[in-house]
C-alpha cells in the first residue's frame, strides 16, 4: 500500500490498526496457508482461502482487539475450507452431468498429491530431510481425510496451539464437544500414521 | 500436556510452514496489503485499548459515589443555619408564656 496515501488518508487510530492487524496477518499468513494446504491438498485453492479470510477479517473485524483476530480468523479460514469442500462435493456429485465440472475436480485430485510445490535446499543431512518431508506429506494427506470437525478441533489444538475453551470458541461448541473431536482425531492420525510406517518400514 | 505423538506430529506441522516457497510468500504479502486496503475509513480503537481506560474511570465514579453516600451521615456541617434558627423558634415557643407574663408585668410596674 501507498504510506503517502495512508498517511494522508486515514487518522491516527485508522493507522495503528492498520500496522496492528498487518502485523497480525504475517504472522498467521504461513500457518493459515500451510493449513489450509493441509487440509485441501491443493497449493491454488488454499491461496484462495487465505486471500478470502484476510479480506473477511479486515473488511467485518478491524475494529476488534488483537485477541480476538486470531479466533475469529481461523473460524473465517475453518468456514472457507468447509465452503470448498462442499463446493468440491457438489462438483463430484454433478460432474458426470456437468462435464466442465468433473474436469476441474480431476484437476484437483491431480495437484493434491503433491502438497509441497518447491522445498527449499536441504540444509543438513539430506536423508533426515527427505525423511521429515514424507512423514509431513503423509501427515497432511491424513488430516484432509479427518472428518471436518475432527480436523477442525486438530488444528486449532495441535496446530496452532489453541486452549480447549480458545478452540470451543472458534468452532461455537462445547469444551466436551473440542474434546471428543480432538481425541479421536488424534486416534485416527496416531492409527494411520502407524500403519502407513508399518507399509513403508524403511522410510520411518 | 501434550503427549509425545502430539508434540512430534506439531513440531512436523509448524516445519511445514516454513516449507513455503518465497513465490507464495510474496503472493500472501500481496494478498494482505489487498487486504488492508479493504479496511473501513473509520476504524475506531480496537475495544481491548479501550478496556484500561473504561475500569479506571468507572471505579473512580463508582468510589466517588461511595464516599458521598458514607460521608454525608457524618458531615460536621449536619446543623445547618436554618436547622439552628429553627431550634432557637421552638425555645421562643416553648418560652412564650413567660414573655407575655414579663411583658404584662414590664407594663404594671410603668403604671
Amino acid at each position: 500500500m501507498d504510506t503517502s496515501t495512508l498517511k494522508g488518508g486515514l487518522n491516527i487510530e485508522t493507522r495503528a490498526s492498520h500496522l496492528a492487524l498487518d502485523g497480525f496477518l504475517a504472522s498467521v499468513q504461513s500457518r493459515a496457508f500451510a493449513m489450509a494446504r493441509a487440509a485441501l491438498g491443493n497449493a491454488d485453492d488454499a491461496m484462495d482461502v487465505v486471500q478470502d479470510s484476510m479480506l473477511q477479517l479486515v473488511k467485518s473485524y478491524a475494529d476488534r482487539g488483537a485477541d480476538e483476530w486470531r479466533k475469529l480468523f481461523y473460524r473465517i479460514l475453518n468456514n472457507k475450507i468447509n465452503d470448498l469442500f462442499r463446493r468440491r462435493q457438489l462438483q463430484r456429485r454433478f460432474g458426470a452431468l456437468l462435464p466442465g465440472l468433473g474436469h476441474q475436480s480431476a484437476d484437483e485430485q491431480d495437484t493434491a498429491g503433491d502438497p509441497f510445490d518447491k522445498i527449499p535446499g536441504a540444509e543438513g543431512d539430506p536423508a533426515v530431510h527427505l525423511q521429515r518431508e514424507r512423514t509431513i506429506a503423509s501427515l497432511h494427506q491424513q488430516i484432509s481425510r479427518l472428518p471436518r470437525r475432527q480436523r477442525e478441533a486438530f488444528m486449532l489444538r495441535c496446530w496452532e496451539g489453541f486452549s480447549t475453551i480458545e478452540t470451543a470458541q472458534t468452532m461455537a461448541c462445547s469444551e466436551g464437544s473440542v474434546k471428543t473431536h480432538y481425541s479421536r482425531a488424534l486416534s485416527a492420525l496416531r492409527v494411520n500414521l502407524g500403519r502407513l510406517g508399518e507399509e513403508n518400514p524403511d522410510e520411518n | 500436556m501434550k503427549t509425545e505423538f502430539e508434540q512430534g506430529v506439531q513440531s512436523d506441522l509448524r516445519h511445514s510452514e516454513q516449507l513455503v516457497d518465497a513465490e507464495r510468500l510474496q503472493q500472501l504479502a500481496a494478498f494482505r496489503q489487498q487486504a488492508l486496503e479493504a479496511m473501513p475509513a473509520n476504524v475506531a480503537l480496537p475495544r481491548h485499548r479501550l478496556r484500561p481506560l473504561l475500569w479506571p474511570t468507572a471505579g473512580m465514579a463508582l468510589a466517588s459515589i461511595l464516599l458521598l453516600v458514607l460521608a454525608l451521615p457524618f458531615s460536621p456541617f449536619k446543623p445547618t443555619l436554618l436547622n439552628e434558627s429553627l431550634s432557637d423558634n421552638r425555645e421562643l415557643y416553648d418560652d412564650l408564656e413567660f414573655y407575655y407574663w414579663l411583658a404584662e408585668n414590664e407594663e404594671d410596674l410603668r403604671g
